[in-house]
């Protein structure tokens, strides 16, 4: 059978007071609302496997044992093999269950008949095997309580679970006293004295694990396990059964004169007695059990509790840790699915923190997104790759759940940046919620609210991909090394991806007085755009095969053409059997930056500036004065926004230099005045990076010029040593203006002398660093300087002193009072 | 020198000021000026001293654009009209006392009012620019030019912060009811 109906999307998160814990300091909300916490987001690719469908087992290559109900009250089992349904069969004519299915898709159940002469059998699917394997009872018991008195024994095995390894666990009737126990448990009053058996591959004959053994007058002594759970290492977990003390309660009709010997119920652990009824063990050996109320999570060391809730499942994920003696190893602290709630009925999943070092819930139905259309019922199994499969039924926001239940699986998608090269300093990213869209009928200015809100929230770290400042050759910056996969993913299963990163100029902010300098290298699509502009995918991919991002061809083009580019990432997963190309991501995050270290880029400035630049490095510390602290110090020559807010933020901001603040993304002053009505207007496309870099016309469709007359390129946004090189490349241009303006300003006015120092810098280096930053406010010369009136940062003045007329020069500061400003940081003994 | 020029400067001697009698401003103005292609002459009169004779204002069109897209007002050269169709051109502006700065003065002439300034008992030009720090608000500056001499004097009369509303003496001077509404020609260079 070909796949049902595939695929939705959702996003799955946590509600932000079930998962702030584990999130990056959170800053105070503004008043506006800007600036809220982000909420953690899990990724899922959804896969709906049809109506009527419960996902039983999902095996870590991605297969999934599933049971199809019918309206008769029948059942069938299929195996799904990434978008292939197997049917389960028997070819027995009677019933069948399956159980348990091991992480090399071998499944086991159980064949029932009411013949007296062999009443249950073990089925054994093996991976690639749709007709079962029946493995019978070895054990022919005598006499045979189903059958008349000389007739045929009886066969009884029952498998229960199978190991990774293909171990098989299950119980036997196996003549040991060829009698009945009673038992006050396990549906029935009475029974056949059974044991526990491990069945080796082959089927040949068991392992006996337990030694219940009956006796003529019907009491037992011993114990024997119900096995549900194997790991590959052969822990298994389950109920056991000790005999308890006789009684004389009355017993069964057919058995008169005997006692009743009840079994001692308990849960097992290998054989071994647990205060908990234990539910899964994960591939470590850790098992997950319930209280009877809370949730406890053992291993041979100590048992933790987790928290209220019923588990059903775990995994085996791990999380890098140092062993004490600096080593970096695994540790496993799996994830567990179950239900909370008081009745025990609301789908959970349970994520270990490590910065918290503890497990935090995530109430699965509220967290999934308006647009996922799925209401989750029950939850199945989990995979060590945290592939879940469950129950949902389909909602539509507004009314109720259709009442038709589905099987999902939930493929997490997971980001991850190579920024140790496999190490363990690699990141996984976490998801964001998407960009937000103007809705229909919404006015600009509450959608740019909205999305304001969105870009300038405190985005945590995990949620960012950092351009590293110093991972390049010598000392240079280096794009984040991305990777997406599909955690889970079956082989079987084929997707396509593109990656589409977007930059909206400003960091994003939008008010009415705000413009919109984006420009069209802000958009970068990987793969590259085909014909006509639009975005392509890739070819079809295995989905457990990784896509390596930043290895691509496209992607190296576009830093080798264009430079280094940040901005919002959007993953998107097109699987063949979807008719139409999403046009939502499935998984959103943020390309950001981190700031070179200040000794570092002192260094570089040093280098490129040369001797005739020498204070260049004090432009650099000015213009990011104040934009970033690391424990509450000043930070210098920072090309990006870190957590630091030194003022109000967006609409609410005083300083144009944190209007458009966005964690991450670059240093931008919003060049902004107010007019005499005290409407603010926008002065040009604003400063971005190290050096605040203010390139090209006042407005976006101005036309452009050469050099600093063309809008910034986009690599001086991202990268700080681009911003560097063309912040030297534009003070040379002002030098050679400055010089030009203090030789007109001698000949026009020749009774002055030379000029003189400002400060720190000679005369016409004050002239450089006041072209560097604009002539706004200073005053006009009276007189022509070479050929026009300038204004200029020098005046020619006349004093009268005592009868006596002295000529000097003037200085004027700019608007800014930038010489002194930046005279101001000549002497810092900061590097 | 060339002909143009001499008809329009004359030099005559005054008891202790040595002012150049200008008959022709803009052939003034035009001089030691490269003035680019397709650029133009502002001018505008008005009587700042209110001695019955019109001044006359003037500024390269492009001086203007630019000053204008740097949120600056205009400098302008000013001609003070004297007798029998004559001018005379200010010399520098007085920032402090006994300091004469050799530079023009900065009117914008949407936000100019011409005639007399109570708070300096005298007539001149009052006029303002608008300051945008880095950080903190735009703060509005009210200065007055007044014609002294051979020169002006400008004298700061307000400071205030923009996004509080409009200063008592831009109600006074600026507001649309009350400025003088500034006729700019475009001449030819």
């Amino acid at each position: 059978m070909k796949s049902f109906a595939i695929v939705s999307v959702f996003w799955a998160f946590s509600s932000p007071a079930l998962f702030a814990q584990c999130e990056d300091q959170a800053q105070p909300l503004a008043a506006n609302g800007a600036g809220q916490t982000a909420q953690h987001k899990t990724r899922f690719l959804v896969i709906d496997l049809g109506a009527d469908v419960e996902p039983l087992r999902v095996a870590n290559n991605g297969w999934v044992l599933l049971q199809k109900s019918f309206p008769n009250g029948s059942a069938k089992y299929y195996r799904w093999k990434g978008g292939t349904f197997e049917e389960l069969k028997d070819h027995l004519g009677q019933s069948a269950y399956a159980f348990d299915m091991n992480d090399s898709g071998a499944i086991i159940g159980l064949w029932s008949q009411t013949a007296p002469t062999e009443n249950l059998a073990g089925l054994y699917w093996a991976p690639g095997a749709s007709v079962a394997q029946k493995v019978s009872s070895p054990f022919q018991v005598l006499p045979n309580p189903y059958a008349p008195a000389g007739t045929a024994p009886l066969l009884h095995a029952n498998f229960t679970a199978i190991s990774s390894s293909g171990e098989v666990f299950g119980m036997c009737y196996d003549n040991s006293g060829g009698t009945y126990l009673s038992s006050a448990v396990g549906g029935g009053q009475f029974g056949l004295v059974t044991n526990t058996y491990r069945w080796a591959s082959g089927f040949g004959a068991p392992a006996q694990l337990t030694t219940a053994q009956g006796s003529p007058n019907h009491s037992w002594t011993g114990e024997f396990w119900a096995i549900s759970r194997v790991n590959g290492a052969g822990r298994h977990v389950g109920s056991k059964r000790t005999a308890g003390t006789a009684t004389d309660a009355p017993v069964p009709p057919f058995f008169p004169g005997d006692k009743i010997q009840p079994a001692v119920y308990a849960g097992e652990i290998d054989g071994q007695t647990v205060a908990f009824a234990p539910l899964d063990v994960s591939q470590g050996g850790k098992v997950i059990g319930w209280t009877g109320s809370r949730m406890a999570l053992w291993n041979p060391s100590q048992t933790t509790e987790i928290g209220a809730g019923y588990p059903v499942a775990l995994n085996a994920k791990t999380f890098p840790e140092d062993d004490g003696g600096g080593n970096t190893i695994q540790v496993e602290h799996p994830q567990i699915i179950g239900y909370t709630g008081d009745s025990l009925n609301i789908p959970t999943t349970w994520d270990y923190c490590p910065d918290q070092h503890r497990y935090v819930a995530t109430i699965l139905d509220e967290a999934i997104s308006e647009s996922a259309n799925w209401r989750m019922v029950s939850l199945g199994d989990i995979n060590d790759s945290g592939l879940i499969g469950a129950t949902a039924r389909r909602r539509i926001i507004g009314t109720p759940a259709d009442s038709t239940l589905h099987g999902l699986l939930l493929l997490p998608i997971e980001i991850k940046d190579l920024r140790g090269n496999g190490d363990g300093d690699d990141q996984i990213v976490q998801g964001m919620e998407g960009v937000p869209t103007q809705r229909p009928g919404e006015s600009n200015q509450a959608f740019w609210l909205r999305r304001n809100a969105y870009f300038q929230q405190q985005v945590s770290d995990k949620s960012i991909a950092y351009i590293d400042p110093h991972r390049g050759g010598n000392n240079s910056p280096d794009m984040p090394h991305l990777v997406a996969r599909l955690l889970g993913g079956p082989t079987e299963l084929k997707v396509k991806w593109r990656f589409e990163v977007e930059y909206l100029r400003g960091n994003g902010y939008r008010a009415d007085y705000v413009e919109d300098f984006t420009r069209p290298e802000d958009k970068v699509l990987i793969p590259a755009t085909g014909q006509g502009g639009n975005p392509v995918f890739t070819g079809e991919m295995d989905s457990n095969q990784e896509w390596r991002i930043f290895e691509s061809q496209d992607w190296l083009n576009e830093i080798q053409q264009r430079g280094f580019f940040g901005g919002t990432g959007k993953l998107y997963l097109w699987m063949p059997s979807q008719q139409d190309e999403p046009t939502e991501p499935i998984f959103s995050f943020r390309i950001g930056g981190k700031n070179p270290d200040p000794q570092l880029a002192r260094q570089f400035i040093d280098q490129s500036a040369g001797a005739q630049f020498w204070y260049a490095y004090a432009i650099a510390r000015h213009e990011t004065f104040g934009r970033a602290r690391v424990n509450g110090q000043i930070r210098y020559y920072n090309q990006f926004y870190t957590d630091e807010r030194g003022g109000p933020i967006g609409d609410a901001s005083v300083d144009m230099g944190w209007a458009g603040w966005a964690k991450g993304w670059p240093l931008y002053n919003l060049d902004r005045f107010r007019g005499r009505d005290g409407i603010r207007h926008q002065n040009g496309a604003g400063g971005y990076g190290v050096y605040q870099l203010t390139w090209g016309p006042k407005h976006p469709n101005d036309a452009q010029g050469t050099g600093s007359n063309a809008f910034i390129p986009r690599k001086m946004v991202w990268n700080w040593q681009d911003n560097v090189t063309g912040a030297i490349a534009e003070l040379q241009v002002k030098a050679t203006a400055a010089a030009v303006l203090r030789d007109g300003l001698q000949a026009s006015y020749p009774q002055w002398p030379a000029l003189p120092n400002e400060g720190q810098l000679s005369g016409l280096e004050a002239i450089v660093v006041t072209f560097y930053n604009g002539t706004e406010g200073l005053p006009s010369t009276d007189r022509p300087v070479n050929g026009a009136i300038r204004r200029s940062c020098w005046t020619a003045r006349t004093q009268t002193q005592g009868g006596t007329t002295v000529r000097v020069w003037r200085f004027n500061q700019n608007e800014r009072n930038y010489v002194q400003s930046v005279n101001a940081r000549i002497n810092n003994t900061m590097p | 020198m060339n002909i143009r020029l001499l008809f329009s400067l004359a030099v005559i001697a005054l008891p202790g000021v040595a002012l150049a009698q200008i008959f022709d401003p803009v052939s003034d103005f035009k001089i030691g000026l490269a003035i680019p292609a397709g650029d133009k002459i502002l001018k505008w009169e008005c009587d700042v001293n209110g001695d019955g004779k019109n001044e006359t204002l003037l500024s390269l069109k492009s001086d203007y654009d630019k000053a204008s897209e740097n949120r600056d007002p205009a400098g302008w050269v000013l001609y003070v009209g004297g007798e029998a169709g004559a001018y005379s051109k200010t010399e520098g502006v007085e920032t402090e006392p006994e300091t004469i700065d050799s530079i023009l003065p900065d009117i914008d002439p949407e936000a100019c009012f011409v005639g007399q300034i109570t708070e300096l008992g005298k007539r001149g030009i009052v006029t303002m620019r608008i300051d945008n720090p880095r950080e903190g608000e735009s703060i509005g500056k009210i200065y007055a030019y007044t014609i002294e001499g051979d020169h002006l004097k400008r004298t700061e009369l307000a400071q205030y912060v923009i996004l509080q509303g409009p200063d008592a003496l831009f109600t006074k001077y600026l507001a649309d009811d009350k400025r003088t509404h500034v006729q700019l020609q475009e001449l030819a260079p």
